[in-house]
Protein backbone atom coordinates (compact mmCIF):
# COMPACT_ATOMS: atom_id res chain seq x y z
CA UNK A 1 0.00 0.00 0.00
CA UNK A 2 0.99 3.55 -1.30
CA UNK A 3 2.44 4.93 2.18
CA UNK A 4 0.55 8.27 1.70
CA UNK A 5 -2.50 6.45 2.05
CA UNK A 6 -0.64 4.70 5.13
CA UNK A 7 -0.31 7.67 6.93
CA UNK A 8 -3.38 9.56 6.45
CA UNK A 9 -5.42 6.93 7.09
CA UNK A 10 -3.33 6.63 10.65
CA UNK A 11 -3.76 9.97 11.27
CA UNK A 12 -7.75 10.03 10.28
CA UNK A 13 -8.04 7.05 12.87
CA UNK A 14 -5.48 8.01 15.91
CA UNK A 15 -8.01 10.66 15.46
CA UNK A 16 -11.06 8.63 15.30
CA UNK A 17 -9.33 6.83 17.75
CA UNK A 18 -9.35 9.77 20.42
CA UNK A 19 -13.00 10.54 20.08
CA UNK A 20 -13.92 7.09 20.66
CA UNK A 21 -11.44 6.26 23.67
CA UNK A 22 -12.14 9.91 25.42
CA UNK A 23 -15.66 10.96 24.68
CA UNK A 24 -17.37 7.53 22.89
CA UNK A 25 -16.57 4.50 25.51
CA UNK A 26 -18.15 4.84 28.67
CA UNK A 27 -16.66 5.76 32.13
CA UNK A 28 -15.66 2.27 33.85
CA UNK A 29 -17.46 1.61 37.33
CA UNK A 30 -14.87 0.61 39.20
CA UNK A 31 -11.48 2.53 38.56
CA UNK A 32 -13.42 5.56 36.88
CA UNK A 33 -12.31 8.27 33.96
CA UNK A 34 -8.10 6.71 34.29
CA UNK A 35 -9.55 3.22 32.83
CA UNK A 36 -9.71 5.21 29.66
CA UNK A 37 -5.96 4.88 29.34
CA UNK A 38 -6.08 1.43 28.45
CA UNK A 39 -7.74 2.37 25.15
CA UNK A 40 -4.33 3.71 23.89
CA UNK A 41 -2.24 1.02 26.81
CA UNK A 42 -3.13 -1.93 25.17
CA UNK A 43 -2.84 -1.43 21.79
CA UNK A 44 1.19 -0.32 23.24
CA UNK A 45 1.55 -3.92 24.37
CA UNK A 46 0.17 -5.51 21.78
CA UNK A 47 2.13 -3.92 19.10
CA UNK A 48 5.61 -4.67 21.16
CA UNK A 49 4.38 -8.56 21.05
CA UNK A 50 3.91 -7.73 17.48
CA UNK A 51 7.19 -6.24 16.97
CA UNK A 52 8.79 -9.80 18.98
CA UNK A 53 6.98 -11.69 17.21
CA UNK A 54 8.10 -10.00 13.69
CA UNK A 55 12.01 -10.10 15.01
CA UNK A 56 11.95 -13.69 15.58
CA UNK A 57 10.27 -14.75 12.29
CA UNK A 58 12.43 -12.60 10.12
CA UNK A 59 15.75 -14.03 12.43
CA UNK A 60 14.85 -17.23 11.67
CA UNK A 61 14.51 -16.61 8.14
CA UNK A 62 17.56 -14.83 8.02
CA UNK A 63 18.90 -18.01 9.23
CA UNK A 64 17.27 -20.03 6.83
CA UNK A 65 18.04 -17.83 3.40
CA UNK A 66 20.88 -15.65 4.78
CA UNK A 67 19.25 -12.78 3.00
CA UNK A 68 20.30 -9.31 3.93
CA UNK A 69 16.71 -8.28 3.23
CA UNK A 70 15.37 -10.40 6.09
CA UNK A 71 17.46 -9.22 8.49
CA UNK A 72 16.98 -5.67 7.73
CA UNK A 73 13.37 -6.63 8.30
CA UNK A 74 14.09 -7.64 12.12
CA UNK A 75 16.19 -4.88 12.52
CA UNK A 76 13.30 -2.76 11.72
CA UNK A 77 10.94 -4.63 14.20
CA UNK A 78 13.50 -4.16 16.73
CA UNK A 79 13.33 -0.18 16.46
CA UNK A 80 9.52 -0.28 16.65
CA UNK A 81 9.60 -2.64 19.31
CA UNK A 82 11.94 -0.32 21.13
CA UNK A 83 9.21 2.37 20.98
CA UNK A 84 6.12 0.26 21.59
CA UNK A 85 7.46 -1.54 24.70
CA UNK A 86 8.38 1.98 26.40
CA UNK A 87 5.63 3.68 25.44
CA UNK A 88 3.41 0.53 26.70
CA UNK A 89 5.64 0.77 30.52
CA UNK A 90 5.06 4.34 30.77
CA UNK A 91 1.72 4.45 30.18
CA UNK A 92 0.92 1.42 32.72
CA UNK A 93 2.96 3.22 34.68
CA UNK A 94 1.01 6.48 34.62
CA UNK A 95 -2.03 4.31 35.38
CA UNK A 96 -0.89 1.94 37.89
CA UNK A 97 0.49 5.28 40.22
CA UNK A 98 -3.33 6.41 41.30
CA UNK A 99 -4.54 3.20 41.03
CA UNK A 100 -2.31 0.81 42.54
CA UNK A 101 -0.51 3.48 44.67
CA UNK A 102 2.98 2.56 43.44
CA UNK A 103 4.75 2.93 39.84
CA UNK A 104 5.84 -0.75 39.78
CA UNK A 105 4.31 -3.37 41.12
CA UNK A 106 7.11 -6.03 40.30
CA UNK A 107 4.77 -8.70 39.28
CA UNK A 108 5.40 -11.21 36.16
CA UNK A 109 3.57 -9.17 33.91
CA UNK A 110 5.50 -5.89 34.16
CA UNK A 111 9.33 -7.24 34.98
CA UNK A 112 8.69 -9.50 31.54
CA UNK A 113 7.20 -6.39 29.78
CA UNK A 114 10.46 -4.70 31.05
CA UNK A 115 12.52 -7.92 29.80
CA UNK A 116 11.17 -7.25 26.27
CA UNK A 117 12.04 -3.75 25.86
CA UNK A 118 15.97 -4.21 27.43
CA UNK A 119 15.94 -7.44 24.74
CA UNK A 120 15.02 -4.77 21.87
CA UNK A 121 17.81 -3.05 23.56
CA UNK A 122 20.02 -5.42 23.79
CA UNK A 123 19.88 -6.24 19.83
CA UNK A 124 20.52 -2.96 18.60
CA UNK A 125 23.14 -2.28 21.02
CA UNK A 126 24.81 -5.67 20.13
CA UNK A 127 24.24 -4.44 16.47
CA UNK A 128 26.22 -0.97 17.42
CA UNK A 129 28.99 -2.63 18.27
CA UNK A 130 29.36 -5.36 15.93
CA UNK A 131 31.81 -4.20 12.48
CA UNK A 132 30.85 -6.69 10.35
CA UNK A 133 27.41 -6.52 8.44
CA UNK A 134 27.10 -10.45 8.34
CA UNK A 135 28.36 -11.33 11.64
CA UNK A 136 26.20 -8.12 13.02
CA UNK A 137 23.12 -10.36 11.43
CA UNK A 138 23.59 -14.04 12.12
CA UNK A 139 24.52 -12.79 16.08
CA UNK A 140 21.78 -10.59 16.79
CA UNK A 141 19.62 -13.45 15.64
CA UNK A 142 20.17 -14.60 19.67
CA UNK A 143 18.36 -11.51 20.86
CA UNK A 144 15.41 -11.84 18.08
CA UNK A 145 14.71 -15.11 19.67
CA UNK A 146 14.51 -14.38 22.97
CA UNK A 147 12.26 -11.42 22.25
CA UNK A 148 10.00 -14.23 20.61
CA UNK A 149 10.30 -16.25 23.40
CA UNK A 150 9.10 -13.53 25.65
CA UNK A 151 5.82 -13.16 23.67
CA UNK A 152 3.89 -15.94 25.19
CA UNK A 153 5.32 -16.36 28.71
CA UNK A 154 4.34 -12.63 28.93
CA UNK A 155 0.84 -12.98 27.10
CA UNK A 156 0.53 -16.43 29.95
CA UNK A 157 1.85 -14.15 32.89
CA UNK A 158 -1.48 -13.39 34.32
CA UNK A 159 -2.62 -16.53 34.52
CA UNK A 160 0.78 -18.42 35.60
CA UNK A 161 1.43 -16.26 38.12
CA UNK A 162 -0.53 -14.31 40.62
CA UNK A 163 -0.38 -11.00 39.53
CA UNK A 164 -1.64 -7.57 40.09
CA UNK A 165 -2.23 -6.55 36.22
CA UNK A 166 -5.91 -6.64 35.82
CA UNK A 167 -6.92 -10.46 33.75
CA UNK A 168 -7.10 -10.27 29.96
CA UNK A 169 -10.65 -8.88 28.43
CA UNK A 170 -10.47 -9.82 25.05
CA UNK A 171 -8.92 -13.16 23.27
CA UNK A 172 -8.90 -16.30 24.02
CA UNK A 173 -9.98 -16.50 27.93
CA UNK A 174 -10.64 -13.15 27.86
CA UNK A 175 -13.01 -11.83 30.90
CA UNK A 176 -15.71 -10.03 28.36
CA UNK A 177 -16.10 -5.99 27.70
CA UNK A 178 -18.75 -3.40 27.43
CA UNK A 179 -19.56 -3.58 23.83
CA UNK A 180 -18.93 0.31 23.82
CA UNK A 181 -15.66 0.15 25.20
CA UNK A 182 -14.87 -3.17 22.74
CA UNK A 183 -15.83 -0.71 19.87
CA UNK A 184 -13.02 2.11 21.13
CA UNK A 185 -10.59 -0.15 21.84
CA UNK A 186 -10.33 -1.90 18.32
CA UNK A 187 -10.62 1.69 16.41
CA UNK A 188 -7.62 2.16 18.51
CA UNK A 189 -6.45 -1.42 17.32
CA UNK A 190 -7.30 -0.38 14.05
CA UNK A 191 -4.93 3.42 14.27
CA UNK A 192 -2.17 1.54 15.43
CA UNK A 193 -2.27 -1.46 13.20
CA UNK A 194 -2.21 1.12 10.31
CA UNK A 195 0.37 3.51 11.89
CA UNK A 196 2.45 0.50 12.62
CA UNK A 197 2.39 -0.32 9.28
CA UNK A 198 3.20 3.03 7.90
CA UNK A 199 6.08 3.41 10.35
CA UNK A 200 7.72 0.24 9.81
CA UNK A 201 7.36 0.78 5.99
CA UNK A 202 9.32 4.08 6.26
CA UNK A 203 11.75 2.23 8.49
CA UNK A 204 12.60 -0.29 6.05
CA UNK A 205 12.89 2.04 3.54
CA UNK A 206 15.48 3.49 5.23
CA UNK A 207 17.40 0.49 6.08
CA UNK A 208 17.41 -0.32 2.49
CA UNK A 209 19.07 3.15 1.52
CA UNK A 210 21.58 2.31 4.40
CA UNK A 211 22.97 -0.77 3.09
CA UNK A 212 22.88 1.26 -0.73
CA UNK A 213 25.29 3.87 0.99
CA UNK A 214 27.12 1.01 2.80
CA UNK A 215 27.71 -0.94 -0.62
CA UNK A 216 28.23 2.45 -3.34
CA UNK A 217 30.99 3.76 -0.18
CA UNK A 218 32.40 0.56 -1.08
CA UNK A 219 32.49 0.91 -5.08
CA UNK A 220 34.03 4.33 -4.65
CA UNK A 221 36.76 3.31 -1.65
CA UNK A 222 37.44 0.94 -4.48
CA UNK A 223 37.32 2.95 -7.42
CA UNK B 1 -8.60 1.67 43.79
CA UNK B 2 -10.74 4.76 42.11
CA UNK B 3 -8.46 7.47 41.75
CA UNK B 4 -10.20 11.45 42.29
CA UNK B 5 -11.38 12.80 38.73
CA UNK B 6 -8.44 15.74 38.37
CA UNK B 7 -5.64 12.85 39.12
CA UNK B 8 -7.23 10.81 36.70
CA UNK B 9 -7.50 13.53 33.83
CA UNK B 10 -4.14 14.30 34.62
CA UNK B 11 -2.86 10.57 34.32
CA UNK B 12 -4.79 10.25 31.27
CA UNK B 13 -3.15 13.61 29.56
CA UNK B 14 0.11 12.65 30.52
CA UNK B 15 -0.38 9.11 29.44
CA UNK B 16 -1.71 9.80 25.81
CA UNK B 17 1.02 13.24 25.50
CA UNK B 18 3.83 10.27 26.19
CA UNK B 19 2.55 8.13 23.60
CA UNK B 20 2.47 10.98 20.90
CA UNK B 21 5.22 12.27 21.90
CA UNK B 22 7.15 8.79 21.26
CA UNK B 23 5.29 8.31 17.70
CA UNK B 24 6.68 12.02 16.87
CA UNK B 25 9.97 11.48 18.05
CA UNK B 26 10.14 8.12 16.24
CA UNK B 27 8.88 9.78 12.92
CA UNK B 28 10.88 12.71 13.36
CA UNK B 29 14.12 10.44 13.73
CA UNK B 30 12.89 8.76 10.74
CA UNK B 31 12.62 11.67 8.65
CA UNK B 32 15.94 13.35 9.51
CA UNK B 33 17.78 9.94 8.52
CA UNK B 34 16.19 9.31 5.39
CA UNK B 35 16.66 13.14 4.25
CA UNK B 36 20.59 12.84 5.71
CA UNK B 37 20.73 9.32 3.48
CA UNK B 38 19.30 10.83 0.31
CA UNK B 39 22.01 12.98 0.76
CA UNK B 40 24.86 11.34 0.96
CA UNK B 41 23.43 8.73 -1.75
CA UNK B 42 23.25 12.00 -4.37
CA UNK B 43 26.83 12.89 -2.79
CA UNK B 44 28.05 9.28 -3.82
CA UNK B 45 26.48 8.80 -7.13
CA UNK B 46 28.34 12.34 -8.05
CA UNK B 47 31.72 10.62 -6.73
CA UNK B 48 31.25 7.89 -8.53
CA UNK B 49 30.30 9.64 -12.07
CA UNK B 50 33.79 11.72 -11.44
CA UNK B 51 35.48 8.47 -10.90
CA UNK B 52 33.80 6.70 -13.87
CA UNK B 53 34.66 10.11 -16.41
CA UNK B 54 37.96 9.96 -15.28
Amino acid sequence: MNKRILATASLALMIAALYFALIYAPTEATMGTIQRIFYFHLPQGIASYVSALLLGFASLMYLIKRDLHWDRFAYCSAELGVMFASTSIVTGMIWARPVWNTWWSGDARLNLQLILALLFVGYLMLRAYLPEREQKARLSTVFGFLAALDVPINYAATRIWTTLHPEPVVGPGGGGLDPQMKTALYVSFLAFGFLYAYLFTQRLEIANMEDEVDHLQHVVEAA
Amino acid sequence: MRPDESVALISIVAAYAAVFAAIFIFAWTLRSRQKRLEKKLQDLRDNLRDASRK
